[in-house]
């Protein structure tokens, strides 16, 4: 009998170690992030289940000389609209729903692996709040930037994917071209996102949330303003080319400020960036963020108006940018 | 540390039981003790190790005030003892929401600590509480730091309970054959921990994210949500604390250690009264046996027994949580009781669907008041139940129609329909059905952990 024990143990343990690991290689072997992209089972990888970790794996191959750091609205940037005043790789590390600490993180690891010479930050207003919003979503891990994402967090992050949610996305799929490229949201992403909705939908969709974002979250702080500070040493460090802009968000949002009294944080922020480096600003009413057909949402300028930073930026008087969309503020 | 946890399974479960037994092997008892208590703490502190001197402070208090009281019955030093736990258990727990009430009361601004309550510190109290009551009592019968530092920190009942009284634990780590490992024992503790696992990570943890994602909307539910919302969690909450309770169960058999079972089918029962003799054992014995009783229990007039299970559940919320909805949370589940009680008394029998279906309801009012933020959202979800108004069956954004009712269905039948885990491993074999049984839901567990959440009752 007490052999009959050990044996039931025995095959429990050797069976559940063999049945977990074969889910493992499967979870490989789908690859629903497009990590490994090692087989071809002709599914739609889908990136937002691991946005953080894919651009870390996507990153290390790329080894780009210029990077782009910021949130979803530096995500919509094009690289190549850059790349035409770089020359070099351009690598887009805007992140939905990031913060400053991520976005350290990740241009500490760029600095230190790859021979970086020019850093675009594009900042938010709500990121340097004190008090985030959770991002239940998000798949940041600061240990990769030490391990490398070494064996234990590959299979950490084959364990995490939700595969059944990911293998009904992927059966319902109907998107024929990739949804990033170069770290950046494609064009064809956006039109998927433009597709079938009027202005109105999209703006109160967004418009609505940021009443929420703004009078539950937005408070000042120093503590993400200590990562920025950290963020901009960093790249004196470095000796890179350094640019820094606020991003433009449709007027509308200003509003959402005014009526929440919170207009003391935003002139506040503005001042305090200022303190630490110069930086264009784009974020206040002018006639682009004005122009309801400029916007995917009241906080996402459309892709095609992002060349209008960069001229700016890079001082290209080529590009026909309208004349009060930007003002160069020096530092204090 | 988490029981669903890799390195839980892989790393430290597996290390400790072969080194725990290797020791014992060996002949050196003491030694094996030592580990395990070690092993304990390590597992205690995985996370932070800062409330570690804390835990460590209060067994070295309480063993030298028990071993006092051992020597001489004095109620003065049993009182001390006792306000020292409390006011541990009252300065990290209640805090906050004393600071906070008498800010209100007399409209003042006095900042909140806004400390981290200690894991365990609820637990760890009221069984050293126990220790001390039953020193002075006499009936502790023998005091060896080593054993009792084993009987506060043994891995398995260190977090969540079962709550274990020190008669049942210390004895048995002083039983010369549980030193050795008893493959049966092995064995079976590992079919009850997989039973455990899966309740808690397969059906408790993904009805607790539908039923978080909507009370954390409590103010925008419709009527279907509601329902949803709310007997998810009184669904979640039976198979996450009694999933826990497996698990600790089954750990303990596994170094021969027996637990006393904490919930036995709480969801069968007709009445309040019933339930509670189900739900949470052992929580329930000892506010039995050192709050009720201590009051007089039932052997007084009927109208000052129902006056004490009204202080005995008024303790019992106070204990679940540092605010007002808990205290009410304790004292209408108090009321359900009397009321179940007095129709007893009465010789009044209802009929069994009504009665269960009367008990239920019960549960989710109550449920709704022990997870709502405040009386506001505990209100609207409790009259939206019944909001005709509020009644749509399109723009559901905060339940999830098919999968959620799918777990709902299948958590029910669970809980209602089939045996529990406690009487399943009484027929327990290790034949192909037992072992089928076992890799499945280890398997599919395991693949759960990296979006594992922690177990509902861990920051008690």
């Amino acid at each position: 009998m007490k052999k009959q024990y050990k044996i039931y143990l025995l095959l429990s343990i050797i069976l559940t170690l063999f049945l977990f690991s074969l889910g493992i290689a499967i979870r490989y072997i789908i690859d629903p992030v497009g990590i490994n992209n090692k087989f071809n089972l002709g599914l739609y990888k889908d990136v937002a289940l691991a946005y953080r970790t894919q651009k870390f794996v996507e990153l290390n191959k790329i080894k780009p000389n210029t990077i782009m750091l910021g949130g979803s609205r530096v995500h919509y940037l094009n690289p190549k609209d850059l790349e035409k005043y770089t020359h070099d790789k351009v690598y887009n590390l805007g992140l939905s729903y990031s913060t400053l600490e991520e976005q350290y993180y990740f241009l500490k690891y760029s600095l230190e692996n790859f021979d970086i010479k020019n850093v675009i930050i594009g900042i938010n207003l709500y990121t340097f709040s004190e008090v985030l919003e959770d991002n239940s979503n998000s798949d940041f891990d600061k240990d990769i930037f030490t391990n490398k994402f070494n064996f234990y967090q590959q299979i950490k992050h084959y364990l995490e994917v939700p595969l059944f949610k990911y293998l009904k996305f992927a059966y319902n799929n109907t998107f024929t071209e990739p949804f990033y490229e170069d770290g950046a949201i494609t064009k064809y992403h956006q039109d998927i996102v433009l597709k079938g909705k009027s202005w109105e939908q999209r703006k109160n969709n967004s418009y609505n949330g940021y009443i929420e974002k703004y009078r539950d979250y937005l408070e000042w702080g120093e503590t993400n303003l200590e990562y920025f500070k950290k963020m901009i040493q960093l790249c004196k460090d470095y000796n890179v080319n350094l640019k820094v802009f606020t991003t433009a968000i449709h007027t509308s949002q200003l509003d959402i400020l005014k009526d929440l009294n919170k207009m003391d944080i935003y002139y506040k922020w503005k001042d305090e960036i200022a303190k630490i480096t110069p930086y264009w600003d784009f974020m206040y009413d002018n006639s682009v963020t004005r122009n309801d057909d400029n916007f995917i949402d009241t906080s996402h300028i459309k892709q095609e108006f992002g060349k209008l930073y960069f001229a700016k930026l890079f001082d290209d008087t080529s590009v026909d940018v309208p004349k009060d969309f930007g003002v160069y503020v020096n530092k204090r | 540390m988490l029981f669903n946890s890799y390195e839980f399974v892989f790393l430290f479960l597996p290390i400790t039981f072969f080194i725990y037994f290797y020791l014992n092997s060996k002949r050196l008892v003491t030694l094996s003790k030592i580990f395990l208590v070690v092993a304990s703490l390590v597992f205690y502190s995985w996370w932070n190790a800062i409330y570690l001197p804390l835990i460590l402070g209060s067994m070295v208090f309480n063993f030298l005030v028990g071993q006092k009281l051992g020597k001489k019955n004095s109620k003065f030093m049993l009182t001390f003892g006792i306000v020292g736990n409390v006011a541990l258990l009252g300065y990290f727990k209640y805090a906050d929401f004393f600071i906070e009430n008498f800010n209100w009361v007399l409209n003042k601004d006095v900042n909140l600590l806004h400390l981290a309550l200690p894991l365990a510190i609820s637990y760890f109290t009221f069984q050293q509480i126990a220790f001390l009551v039953d020193s002075y009592r006499g009936e502790t019968k023998e005091y060896n730091f080593l054993n009792y530092s084993l009987f506060i920190t043994f891995f398995p009942q260190l977090l969540m309970g079962p709550i274990m009284h020190h008669k049942e634990i210390i004895p048995q780590f002083q039983t010369h054959w549980k030193s050795f490992i008893k493959w049966e024992n092995v064995s079976l503790g590992l079919f009850i921990f997989a039973i455990g696992l899966a309740k808690k990570t397969l059906i408790g943890d993904p009805l607790t994210d539908y039923a978080q994602y909507a009370f954390d909307n409590a103010q925008k539910l419709s009527m279907i949500e509601a329902w949803y919302a709310s007997t998810s969690y009184v669904l979640s909450y039976y198979f996450d604390l009694s999933g826990y309770a497996d698990m600790a169960i089954g750990l303990g058999k596994m170094f021969n250690i027996d637990i006393p079972k904490n919930f036995n089918s709480p969801y069968k029962a007709r009445n309040f009264a019933d339930y509670w003799k189900r739900w949470h054992i052992t929580l329930s014995r000892f506010l039995g046996d050192y709050i009720y009783k201590s009051l007089g229990g039932n052997k007084t007039i009927v109208w000052v027994m129902y006056l004490n299970i009204m202080i005995t559940f008024f303790v019992s919320g106070f204990w679940h949580g540092a605010g007002w909805t808990f205290i009410v949370w304790g004292l209408l589940n108090g009321i359900f009781v009397v009321m179940a009680h007095m129709m007893k008394r009465a010789n009044l029998q209802m009929n069994y669907y009504v009665a269960w279906s009367l008990m239920f309801f019960g549960l989710i009012l109550t449920r709704i008041l022990f997870v709502s933020n405040d009386f506001g959202d505990a209100w609207y979800v409790t009259t939206t139940l019944f909001d005709i108004s509020n009644l749509r069956f399109s723009n559901l954004f905060y339940i999830d129609a098919y999968l959620q009712s799918f777990y709902i269905v299948l958590a029910l039948f669970l809980a209602l329909a089939c045996k529990n885990s406690m009487e399943i491993s009484e027929n327990f074999k290790p034949n192909f059905k037992y072992l089928f049984y076992t890799v499945i839901l280890l398997t599919a567990s395991l693949f759960t952990f990296s979006s594992s959440k922690e177990f509902l009752y861990f920051q008690f």
